[in-house]
């Protein structure tokens, strides 16, 4: 744990300096996220141009909905999606680095191998989304409740930790299929259900999504608790079952690299 | 006698892979439908090594020389047998045992690529829990080896490959491991890198009484900078002692390379040794080793000479033929 | 000729690695349905949006699905990377063209994907059978296949000019972003535009986007007023796009020759 927050500690500089010394590619990430918020505003307008409810959400609420989805994709991209969509070349070794330096280092191979490649492009964007939620929250007729406000923040940070969790099984998966190409488009398409109200998924679906895997930890869940739709103990439950998906997912890399070791070349 | 540091005794990593035919129709076939057939990488292979020697593994593509050194560095798991290095396992992959060694792969790069090197430096600093003024001691002894202080303060996208090489080598050696694997060190490398670079090993390894293992496809890595040269094909040891002694083992013969004052005929040469090369002022001869004096002087006095020189056979030529004697 | 290996080499990689074609397919099938599930639940108990029913909808998605096989792609990325990897020197010493190469390398996927996604699809639009009808002339068939082609010609034009914006650049991605962005605002992948709010559609009309899946898309669902200047009209697209990306060629090879990247 130590060792890890000394590696994140030392990562975090080193990112920051990068992003200083070759800025273009920040700039860039600051125009076109932005941009993709105004494509998520264009269909909720298209969406609200036909109906003033959609699954349980007026527009505004919507607003808050989305905020918070693109939100979580900023913390995502700030904190470890970088890394982790390198790790593909890292298992295959046809990049500049290679997973094996990973297994020779005195630190934890999973902290090594997913996350220290912090991109600040996303924090502009992380600050639009912010404003896109407050815009939805002022227009709701109720007054925010601090209380409220923690429990969101506490299960925005659990849908960020879904996300990195997903991301991190579908990038485990390479290790058996070295050839998978799109573990990170299926991790962002799996990603894309955290965008829409929890309502709509409903029989089978609606378990794998809000409670299996619960991807609208993302978004529809913390707005509800925002909005004070869901009981506060609930809070626990979701801490449980985030907690078990990490359990799971630390499990399962553990026998990727024990397959790696096993059967590399 | 003292412990060796890495003692491996039948040693096995056998891998299961995908055969995969060739064209088109093969291609659809395997959508459906795969063999597997085994391959012995490493087959049974013992050695010790002591503290502060210099080995080289050699072989050709293919032979077991990267398995065994992933093996032994705790990458890659063995199908039987026991490795221990340092007192380790090294499958357990000890942080106290990673500490104490050092993986460097030749094709395969650490540093981060739009940053100067140093400050790959700093994160291995903390990774390998260097403490500062340990670090900045070691970091000025290795980078005046190896002659880099101008090109620390660039990002490493904009460095030479022998120059990311020798970064490369700093970032591993920060935390003065006590055993080295390198993997491929000098591949792609100019020869007055190469040369740089071998140096730089040798050098280190006298210092601090390093236990360096290297692999290499370059003889001449090998022949400069171990003493002890391990030779692996299909997986098996077929020679482990030291060099000089392989190339008197196996050189029964020794070169003379002659020029001539004035053109001379191939027939003329044969009765002294085997004509390897001859270009008519100039001729490559082979003769038997304890004679090689005798024929020199003979040479000397029956052709007009303007230069004779007496050479030991190639290392590659020595080890093709010792491969070739184990087929 | 060379180009054609390139295409056959490309096919025989995709199919030895199975599994990136269910992936891939996999991936493109999950918008398309959610979008599919969300006008589904706005559309509750009425029968139509803007004249668009539940077969529309669903016809609408699923096509843009099997649509990307023939008129989308990604190579521009590859391409991005190929160039800053120093890939484009066997360009310009060798006869062969890196950005047409990936682009050929992509219609190999492209091809065997349509293939392998065709079955799953029927049975989808065999479920869906009771919303879905169509009715198709054999000249609009024609034209719709038309439609496609040009369409397919227009988006790797596109693809192409994200490539060489590596020329330029750091990374190619933001620009590939950027290019995704507008083809969801203004090229109907997101949304049909026919109810997207007024402005977006009335941009729409003077950017080349819309002429690439949904000018084909609407030809199959009949809803476009005059088909055949739609057809046109991404005939002049392709002209332009032309245009513009050997003009950025041009000067990109320039830039490269004198200060290399």
């Amino acid at each position: 744990m130590n060792d890890a927050i000394i590696y994140l500690k030392r990562t975090f500089v080193l990112a920051l300096k990068e992003n200083i010394a070759y800025p273009s590619s920040f700039w860039m990430v600051v125009v076109t996220i932005p941009l993709y918020a105004v494509v998520q505003i264009v269909f909720l307008e298209t969406i609200y141009g036909q109906t003033s409810n959609f699954a349980g959400y007026t527009k505004y609420q919507a607003y808050m909905l989305f905020g918070t989805f693109m939100m979580v994709q900023a913390i995502a991209h700030i904190l470890f999606h970088g890394r982790l969509i390198m790790l593909k070349e890292l298992i295959r070794g046809d990049g500049q680095e290679s997973f094996d330096l990973a297994l020779t280092k005195p630190i934890d191979a999973q902290v090594f191998a997913t996350l220290g490649r912090f991109s600040f492009g996303s924090i502009v964007p992380f600050f639009v989304t912010v404003f896109i939620v407050v815009y939805g929250m002022a227009h709701q007729s109720q007054v925010l409740n601090l209380l409220n406000l923690a429990a969101y923040v506490f299960v925005v940070l659990f849908g960020v930790l879904i996300s990195y969790l997903v991301l991190l099984f579908f990038s485990t998966l390479l290790f058996w299929f070295p050839e998978l190409q799109m573990a990170d488009a299926l991790w962002g398409h799996t990603v894309e259900f955290g965008q829409y109200p929890s309502r709509l998924y409903r029989g089978i679906g609606g378990v794998l999504l809000n409670v299996a895997i619960p991807v609208t930890l993302m978004a529809s869940i913390p707005v509800e608790f925002l909005l004070g739709r869901i009981a506060f103990p609930m809070l626990m439950i979701y801490a449980a079952i985030t907690t078990i998906l990490f359990l799971l997912t630390r499990l399962f890399w553990q026998v990727a690299i024990k397959k790696y070791s096993g059967a590399g070349s | 006698m003292e412990t060796p540091v890495i003692r491996v005794k039948n040693l096995k990593k056998y891998f299961r892979v995908a055969q995969k035919g060739e064209g088109f129709g093969a291609a659809v076939a395997s959508l459906f439908r795969r063999e597997y057939r085994e391959v012995k990488a490493v087959d049974g292979i013992d050695f010790d090594i002591h503290a502060g020697e210099m080995v080289a593994f050699l072989g050709p593509n293919g032979a077991g020389k990267t398995t065994t050194l992933k093996m032994l560095s705790g990458i890659l798991q063995p199908t039987s047998g026991e490795a221990s290095v340092l007192g380790f396992n090294p499958q357990e992959r000890n942080p106290e045992f990673q500490r104490q060694i050092s993986l460097v792969m030749g094709q395969r790069n650490q540093l981060w690529w739009n940053l100067p090197a140093t400050d790959t430096f700093l994160l291995n600093k903390d990774i390998y829990k260097v403490p500062l003024d340990q670090y900045r001691l070691i970091l000025d002894e290795l980078v005046e080896l190896l002659d880099l202080q101008d090109v620390l303060s660039s990002p490493v996208r904009k460095l030479s490959l022998g120059q990311r090489m020798k970064c490369e080598l700093v970032a591993s050696l920060l935390h003065r491991p006590k055993v080295v694997f390198l993997d491929e060190p000098t591949i792609g490398l100019d020869l007055a890198m190469q040369k740089k670079i071998r140096a730089f090993l040798k050098e280190y390894n006298k210092k601090y009484n390093a236990t360096i293992i290297l692999t290499s496809h370059y003889m001449d890595d090998v022949k400069e900078v171990c003493d002890r040269v391990i030779l692996i094909n299909h997986g098996r040891k077929i020679y482990d002692d030291q060099i000089k002694k392989l190339i008197s083992e196996y050189a029964h013969e020794k070169y003379l390379q002659v020029d001539f004052e004035n053109e001379v005929s191939k027939e003329a040469l044969e009765g002294i040794g085997k004509v390897v090369e001859f270009g008519g002022l100039q001729a490559v001869i082979a003769v038997p080793r304890a004679e090689h004096a005798k024929k020199a002087a003979e040479l000397l006095t029956r052709f007009e000479i303007d230069n004779i020189d007496i050479q030991e056979v190639e290392l590659e030529d020595i080890i093709l033929k010792s491969f070739a004697d184990h087929v | 000729m060379k180009y054609l290996r390139t295409f056959l080499l490309a096919l025989q990689v995709e199919f030895s690695s199975r599994i990136n074609i269910f992936g891939w397919f996999l991936c493109s099938l999950i918008p398309s349905l959610l979008l599919i599930l969300v006008w589904f639940a706005i559309l509750g108990e009425r029968e139509s949006i803007s004249g668009f029913t539940k077969g529309d909808f669903a016809v609408y998605y699923l096509f843009i699905t099997m649509g990307w096989y023939i008129v989308g792609g990604t190579f521009g990325i590859s391409t991005g990377r190929k160039i800053k990897n120093g890939m484009i020197n066997t360009t310009l010493l060798k006869p062969y063209n890196v950005v047409l190469g990936q682009c050929l390398e992509e219609q190999a996927w492209k091809a065997i994907s349509f293939f392998l996604a065709l079955p799953i699809m029927v049975f989808i639009v065999f479920l869906l059978r009771d919303n879905i009808s169509i009715h198709l002339s054999f000249g609009h068939i024609l034209l719709l296949i038309v439609s496609l082609i040009l369409g397919g010609i227009n988006f790797a034009l596109i693809q192409g000019l994200v490539g060489i914006s590596a020329f330029w650049i750091t990374e190619v991605w933001p620009v590939d972003h950027l290019r995704v962005i507008l083809l969801s605002l203004f090229g109907g992948l997101l949304v049909p535009l026919a109810l997207m709010p007024s402005a977006v559609r009335a941009l729409s009309d003077f950017l080349p986007f819309k002429y690439m899946f949904y000018v084909p898309v609407s030809i199959l669902l009949s809803k476009n007023s005059n088909p055949y200047l739609d057809a046109g009209i991404q005939l002049l697209y392709i002209g332009i796009l032309f245009g513009i990306y050997t003009l950025v060629w041009s000067r990109g090879i320039k830039k490269y020759e004198a200060i290399g990247i």
